[in-house]
């Protein structure tokens, strides 16, 4: 039995290793390569690559395997046909709106696209059934010997489809007008369109090639898995992330380099850990994530700033947040509705509703609780993460293990958690807050994979096999152990929370976050501390998170990591609140309840469950056109409405319906979805 | 600020002083009494007559039907068809109801067949219990079952394809394989080893707990024996991986001769092509993939490889009645025959064993009580014989099953010499390794 660490390797080894690495690594550095491309050419750090690539293998399978298309046509029908259409698609109707755009609003674009497609690819892929087998490029499975090792005609066409993309692109960029004016446009469309570029053909372009792209690494890798499956794309793509990050997200031949590193390294640590040793299932699943967590940290190349367009000052002023336009009497009104509408609304779901929906909008209100930190962390921090529900796992693991092992009041464990998910926020912050951007964004990625595939398989932690059971509280004569109760104590908790945001928002820390999201640098010299701020609203963050998550333990009965926290999870509740408002308690409740009640309505109506992810993922489409949030722009129209029926207004206030907000400032409740400090100078933005 | 926060703590410190767990929740759940009064019952004619036609106040019956539900996980990451276990329930429930006039004169309905959508579990089957007016919930066959401890508190009887281990321990928990456990080492796998020739082993499985644990449970199951050795154990695998070339390797190194797998069918798909690229020729021991449509479509994969089922196959040449009749509803109703369909007619047939063994005068206690004084519930030979009266827990039921290895494109059962007897059975909580004994 392979036991010991032999970490001295004889030189056959190390070719042996090469030589079963290069394959993988060739599908990691394809996809990475795709990534890249994308990023380059479009400023978009597109997650929804993946969702690209398995449409392009769904279209392949159907028409190659249940059509029984000639594979050429089948090939030209699926890569080169429908491929660059989607990609045109994409950018013509949403992307070409984000074009200035900073580029975390077209991550989360993206990650809405990565929850919608494969959904709606679902619905008529294969009439609903496994689709196993699926055909690769190459007609017939043949293996090449070389001595031991062999490699099938699969693996080789995606290792030299690799290596010509890779040298294309490369020389593409490098010595065509194309590519020159590809990394113009992404630079800055608007000085590029001075200087008598068509931005729009250009990004046209760019967007079908990386389409085209993702389609023929989505045929090309089909093979690879038993049946086609989107997400085992999503899983590959993240592993090349690390990929990605090594070539810096700008450069191709690094790129394709980091991929094949990847492969090799995966080789080496496979080939010479124990391989039942907690350090071999703890490192082995988790090495791509954590690679990437430490290129992020410590890659050179990637701790520049995010470039941003110098003309991005022209923008118009953002829309005035709805606050802004309300009469004193209208704000007295739209705050007495609100309770009306919270406490009506508990009454009914105390008194009228029957068991299932009042469980609903229990979780409901959890889910809501846990959504504010995504308001304090998005909304007044600026910054997106990935890792929200791994926060809320960690709460509510801390709760089942304190409750079962040591019998402490579930309540109290409920606090402990958050506690303890605050000071993991904090260690993971002090690190990753000194990155921008999507950067911070794909370390919290990297840690929300990390922890999924590293400890919650541990026992003592999830308690392995069967969840570990959580208790309801009991105060006094109160036995939360009826759900009417435990209502009662969610909406508590959530209003508790809820005050705690705004006063967060109102008080000095949320002060400071503000003049941090207008001028870095300009905070810094009147004696802000960044840091110590950041990392301060992101413990707040995973606190508020890892309340939650006891809570939901507590409420459901068990830690159920996989049915409530999984990270995908986190990913679509970055969508759902950031297309509602990420700025606004009123938005993180709605997505809150949403996120439970949209699912459960379908249900009753026998609608499959998927379009509940493809309303949540079209939702932040929306985007484009109400970048503070759908919520606050329905806010902002109805009280113009009401206001223009009411036939006056506040001095100064306007009701006058704004331009599109391309560029949102600080206060555009954008939830600091907005451009990063410019990198040239503070001077090019308006006053 | 700082004062508002200590004002926030203390306030939470008090809170904290003052409560304690709910007592509803803190216990061990599990369902009421059964019922039963420790005696075994044999299972009921299925040709008796069962029309006896009597006012009963119970959920979901009314004088002209039985009313069920259930859950399966229809939306699921791994695409699998979980949704066919309601075909199989509802062409059981046909032919009662067709052949038989239903059960004490009334129709056997499914009135509600709920997707839990993998994560939504706890919900739907809190949906069957205060929406649908259910009697009983069947199928269940999902991929998780948050939803257990709800079902189990409260007594209802419950049928289904029991792959958590939440389904072990509430005695009104009817899970078609009986008690599950993961971990527990059996000697059949060994012996199987030796009969084939293979004395070196090596025993994959994923990093997630259910995978390790039956990796776990397989090098338990081998480490009985003198003959086998366990030359290579790894259990860190990242699931749903699709590279498997340095297991490979290390397995082709260590002359591994008998691969045993807690892998999805997909995975081992993808194990055998790197097998076969590095030109590594070892039998590959997949207990989960007796699937028709994976051998259709990967024949040079699966040639040679063996598998298991705890269900007769339909390959046996002597097919017990259950499955002849299961065979025939089957094509009569074009439904596709497979793992999850048996699921659903052996829980719909568990469940009118018990409603039948029950009484007239039926009852969810009753109907449970019947069940847990079986001592050998077979679904007409579909099952190798469930003793209720242990399986809940275990406490020593044989473990059986039917091994088949994949010749010219076919399942082949082995170890069929002994005429209506197909399984090959051992004593639970082996020491060392036994000649299994046919059933």
């Amino acid at each position: 039995m392979t036991s010991l660490v032999d970490l001295h390797l004889a030189p056959s080894d190390l070719v042996d290793f090469l030589i079963l690495g290069i394959p993988f690594g060739c599908v990691y550095a394809l996809l990475a390569v795709g990534l890249v491309l994308t990023y380059k050419t479009s400023g978009v750090f597109n997650l929804a690559y993946s969702a690209q690539a398995y449409v392009a293998a769904a279209v392949f399978y159907e028409v190659r395997a249940n059509q029984e298309w000639n594979l050429v046509l089948a090939v030209v029908f699926a890569v080169f046909i429908v491929s660059p259409l989607i990609g045109l698609l994409l950018y013509g109707g949403l992307f070409s709106k984000l074009r200035t755009a900073p580029p975390i609003a077209r991550l989360v674009t993206s990650l809405g696209l990565l929850v919608a497609i494969p959904e709606l690819v679902k619905l008529w892929f294969n009439g609903g059934n496994t689709a196993y087998g699926p055909p690769g490029l190459v007609p017939t499975f043949n293996t090449i010997r070389f001595g031991e090792f062999g490699i099938d005609t699969d693996q080789l066409a995606t290792i030299l489809a690799t290596v010509v993309v890779a040298v294309a692109l490369t020389a593409m960029f490098r010595y065509s007008g194309l590519g020159l004016k590809m990394r113009a446009v992404v630079e800055s469309p608007r000085m590029a369109q001075l200087s008598g570029v068509d931005a729009d053909r250009v990004s046209a372009i760019s967007w079908a090639l990386s389409s085209t792209l993702a389609g023929l690494s989505g045929v090309l890798l089909a093979p690879l898995f038993a049946q086609v499956e989107s997400m085992q794309y999503f899983t590959l793509l993240v592993a090349a992330m690390a990929a990605a990050a090594f070539g810096r997200l700008s450069s191709i031949p690094l790129t394709f380099l980091g991929g094949i590193l990847l492969g090799v390294l995966q080789q080496l640590i496979a080939g010479n850990l124990p391989t039942s040793s907690v350090l071999a299932t703890g490192i082995r699943p988790s090495l791509p994530f954590i690679v990437l967590f430490l290129l992020l940290l410590f890659w050179p190349g990637l701790r520049k700033k995010e470039t941003t367009d110098p003309l991005s000052g022209v923008d118009p002023p953002p829309p005035v947040p709805a606050a802004a336009i309300r009469t004193r009497g209208m704000t007295v009104f739209t705050r007495g509705l609100g309770v009306v509408v919270v406490v009506g609304g508990v009454l009914v779901s105390l008194f009228v509703l029957d068991p299932v929906w009042l469980r609903n909008v229990n979780q409901g209100v959890i889910i809501a609780l846990i959504f504010l930190s995504i308001t304090v962390i998005t909304g007044l921090a600026g910054e997106i993460s990935l890792a929200q529900s791994t926060f809320a796992a960690i709460g509510m693991f801390t709760a089942a293990q304190l409750t079962d092992n040591w019998g402490l009041p579930v309540l109290g464990t409920i606090f402990i958690g958050g506690i303890v998910a605050a000071a993991v926020g904090a260690l993971l912050a002090i690190p990753t807050l000194r990155l921008r951007g999507i950067y911070f964004s794909l370390a919290t990625l990297a840690f929300a994979l990390f922890f999924q595939n590293v400890l919650v398989p541990q026992e003592w932690l999830s308690g392995g096999n069967v969840p570990t059971k959580v208790p309801r509280p009991l105060v006094g004569s109160i036995d939360f152990a009826d759900n009417r109760w435990f209502l009662l104590l969610s909406v508590a908790l959530l209003a508790l929370f809820s005050v705690a945001v705004i006063l967060i928002r109102r008080g000095t820390t949320g002060q400071f976050l503000q003049a941090l999201r207008g001028s870095e640098r300009a905070a810094t010299s009147i004696g802000i501390t960044p840091t110590r701020i950041k990392v301060m609203a992101f413990a707040v963050s995973a606190g508020i998170a890892g309340i939650g998550g006891g809570l939901m333990g507590s409420f459901e009965g068990r830690a159920n990591y996989a049915s409530n926290f999984d990270f995908f999870f986190g990913l679509v509740w970055v969508v759902l609140v950031v297309t509602l408002g990420s700025r606004s308690i009123q938005a993180a409740v709605i997505a809150g309840l949403s996120f439970v009640l949209v699912p459960a309505i379908l249900s009753e109506l026998d609608i499959p469950q998927a379009w509940a992810f493809i309303l949540f993922g079209v939702g932040a489409l929306t985007y484009a056109r109400h970048p503070e949030g759908v919520v606050e722009a329905n806010t902002r129209s109805s009280l113009a409405a009401i206001q223009r029926l009411l036939g006056h207004r506040e001095p100064g206030a306007t009701t006058t319906p704004q331009p599109p907000n391309k560029h949102p400032s600080s206060d555009d409740g954008t939830g600091g979805m907005r451009t990063p400090e410019p990198t040239t100078t503070d001077a090019g933005t308006v006053p | 600020m700082r004062t508002r926060w200590m004002a926030l703590l203390v306030l939470a410190g008090l809170g904290v002083a003052a409560c304690s767990n709910s007592p509803s929740t803190t216990t061990t759940t599990a369902a009421p009494d059964d019922g039963s009064d420790g005696a075994t019952t044999a299972t009921v004619d299925p040709n008796g007559d069962y029309s006896e036609n009597v006012p009963v106040d119970a959920p979901g019956v009314t004088d002209t039907e039985i009313r069920v539900g259930g859950v399966v996980s229809a939306t699921n990451p791994l695409a699998a068809s979980y949704d066919d276990a309601f075909l199989g329930t509802k062409a059981y429930f046909q032919m009662i109801n067709e052949d038989y006039g239903g059960v004490w004169g009334r129709q056997l309905e499914l009135v509600a067949e709920r997707d839990d959508a993998t994560t939504n579990n706890a919900r739907e089957v809190e949906a069957l219990l205060t929406q649908d007016d259910v009697f009983a919930v069947l199928p269940v066959a999902t991929l998780l079952f948050t939803g257990a401890d709800r079902l189990a508190a409260e007594g209802v009887p419950t049928f289904g394809w029991n792959v958590q281990e939440e389904w072990n321990g509430p005695t009104n928990l009817f899970g078609t394989r009986g008690y599950v456990c993961f971990t527990c080492g059996n000697s059949f796998l060994p012996w199987l080893a030796e009969d084939i020739g293979a004395t070196r082993v090596a025993s994959i499985g994923y990093n997630v707990p259910q995978s390790s644990e039956c990796a776990e449970g397989n090098a338990a199951g081998i480490e009985l024996s003198d003959e086998v050795e366990l030359v290579y154990d790894d259990t860190s695998l990242q699931y749903g991986t699709a590279d498997f070339s340095a297991p490979v390797k290390a397995m082709k190194e260590e002359d591994v001769d008998l691969v045993l797998t807690c892998i999805d069918a997909n995975a081992a798909i993808s194990l055998i092509k790197e097998m076969q690229r590095q030109d590594f020729d070892a039998s590959v021991y997949l207990p989960n993939s007796y699937d028709h449509t994976l051998l259709e479509e990967f024949p040079d994969q699966m040639e040679g490889q063996y598998v298991r089922t705890d269900f007769a196959p339909f390959e046996l040449s002597e097919k017990p009645d259950g499955l002849q009749t299961y065979l025939d509803w089957m094509d009569e109703l074009g439904y596709p025959t497979n793992e999850l369909t048996v699921a659903g007619w052996v829980s719909a047939d568990m469940f009118v064993e018990g409603l039948r063994g029950a009484g007239p005068e039926f009852s969810r206690e009753k109907v449970i009580a019947h069940l847990n004084g079986i001592d050998s519930y077979t679904a007409q030979g579909i099952l190798d014989g469930l003793d209720w009266t242990v399986e809940h827990t275990d406490e020593g039921d044989p473990i059986c099953q039917i091994v088949l290895q994949v010749e010219d494109n076919e399942f082949v059962p082995l170890y069929q010499d002994d005429p209506g007897k197909p399984w090959l059975c051992e004593n639970a909580n082996p020491t060392t390794v036994e000649e299994p004994f046919h059933q």
